[in-house]
């Protein structure tokens, strides 16, 4: 019984995103913080604020969302802030939460670009900045383990999950041509999957 | 001015659209134009700057801002910004009003779920190429174990954890 492969019908359906009582202002004050607290990666802090946090979305819902934004042009980060932010709250939605992405950390390096460069070469500086890069790694292995975890028996994220990620981190394939490669086998197993098992 | 203005902000209209997975793909071709082609600055120069942009928070598209801010200055930096996320924000917004309607649609139900295990292979793969990239040492490497863990078992922000990350590093345990 392969239900595993349609999470959508194991959990409760929720109200649509723009009935989840979300407001204009709570998409900005969200995204203002994941923008200033997204050291190395900001990836784990989205997770963090919009589903572990706040309850916006549920686990399933996020991976859907990074999966179509991670095969659209431009920054990952940014197309999930304006995908979910326009499908809370339409245009203006989107509007605030890539402005507030954005605003803080842009404001930061432009202002500060040139002391910021200069601190960097202090020792306890370079010691912190080597470790804050390990504990990135390590926050993006337990975002990994967190995703990965509801499709653990799905056939199909096992073999092209592999593939990929030797395509990638052993023979250093450019990502262009992984995505460009491997999105169409994936959606055609998937599609023959559901064909098949519903 | 106008000449380098126009020909910095129509590259990173075409970047915008070729940047599928983020901005490391198109970081070649970036160099290329503004290093190699117009001379606009140092290969030293570039690199720093995207060090800078990995050091400070946010997503990396502030690296954008900060070549826009070392050829003309901040308001160039903020224009680079725009011009780069503008093309994504059409996109996006336009397939989240899609979204609701084709909801029910077998093909975007497809791809929703056919694209899944790609992204979870490109996110093992950049987890393996982080933690190999910042495993200078066996101290370095429990610093990402006891990262990954504080995160599965505790509702720690990710910015607490790597705040201890970085208190560790600074008084030079590791």
């Amino acid at each position: 019984m392969p239900g595993h492969l349609n999470p959508a019908s194991a959990v409760p359906a929720r109200p649509p995103m723009h009935e989840r009582g979300i407001t204009i202002g709570d998409l900005f004050r969200c995204f203002l913080v994941v923008g200033i607290t997204g050291f190395g990666g900001v990836l784990p802090v989205v997770i963090h604020e919009v589903v572990r946090k706040r309850g916006w979305l549920d686990m399933h819902e996020f991976t859907e969302i990074l999966s179509v934004c991670q095969v659209l042009p431009g920054p990952n980060i940014v197309n999930i802030s304006v995908l979910f932010g326009a499908r809370v709250a339409g245009i203006p939605g989107a509007v605030v939460s890539v402005g507030g992405l954005l605003l803080l950390p842009v404001a930061l390096v432009l202002t500060l670009g040139t002391v910021y460069a200069q601190f960097a070469d202090q020792p306890a500086v370079e010691g912190a900045v080597r470790t804050v890069a390990a504990g990135a790694a390590g926050l993006l292995i337990a975002v990994t383990a967190r995703l990965f975890w509801p499709q653990r028996r799905n056939p199909i994220v096992l073999g092209i999950g592999l593939l990929v990620l030797l395509a990638v981190a052993w023979a250093r394939v450019p990502l262009i041509w992984v995505v460009l490669g491997f999105a169409p086998v994936s959606l055609a197993l998937t599609w023959w999957w559901m064909r098949r098992y519903g | 001015m106008d000449d380098i203005l126009i020909r910095l902000l129509g590259s990173l209209v075409i970047q915008s659209f070729l940047a599928i997975g983020g901005i490391y793909v198109i970081l070649a071709e970036l160099q290329r134009v503004v290093v190699v082609e117009n001379g606009w600055m140092t290969i030293e120069e570039f690199t720093s700057l995207f060090a800078l942009a990995q050091a400070a928070p946010g997503p990396n598209t502030l690296f954008i801002s900060l070549i826009g801010w070392r050829i003309g200055g901040i308001w160039v930096g903020i224009l680079a910004t725009i011009v780069f996320v503008t093309p994504s924000l059409v996109l996006a917004a336009a397939l989240a009003r899609g979204w609701s309607r084709w909801a029910e649609r077998p093909w975007f139900a497809l791809l929703r779920r056919g694209l899944i295990p790609v992204t979870i292979g490109l996110l093992t793969a950049s987890a393996v190429l982080l933690t190999e990239a910042a495993a200078t040492g066996p101290g370095a490497l429990a610093v990402t174990a006891g990262a990954a863990a504080l995160s599965l078992t505790t509702r720690l922000p990710p910015v607490a954890i790597l705040g201890m990350a970085a208190a560790v590093g600074a008084i030079g345990l590791v």
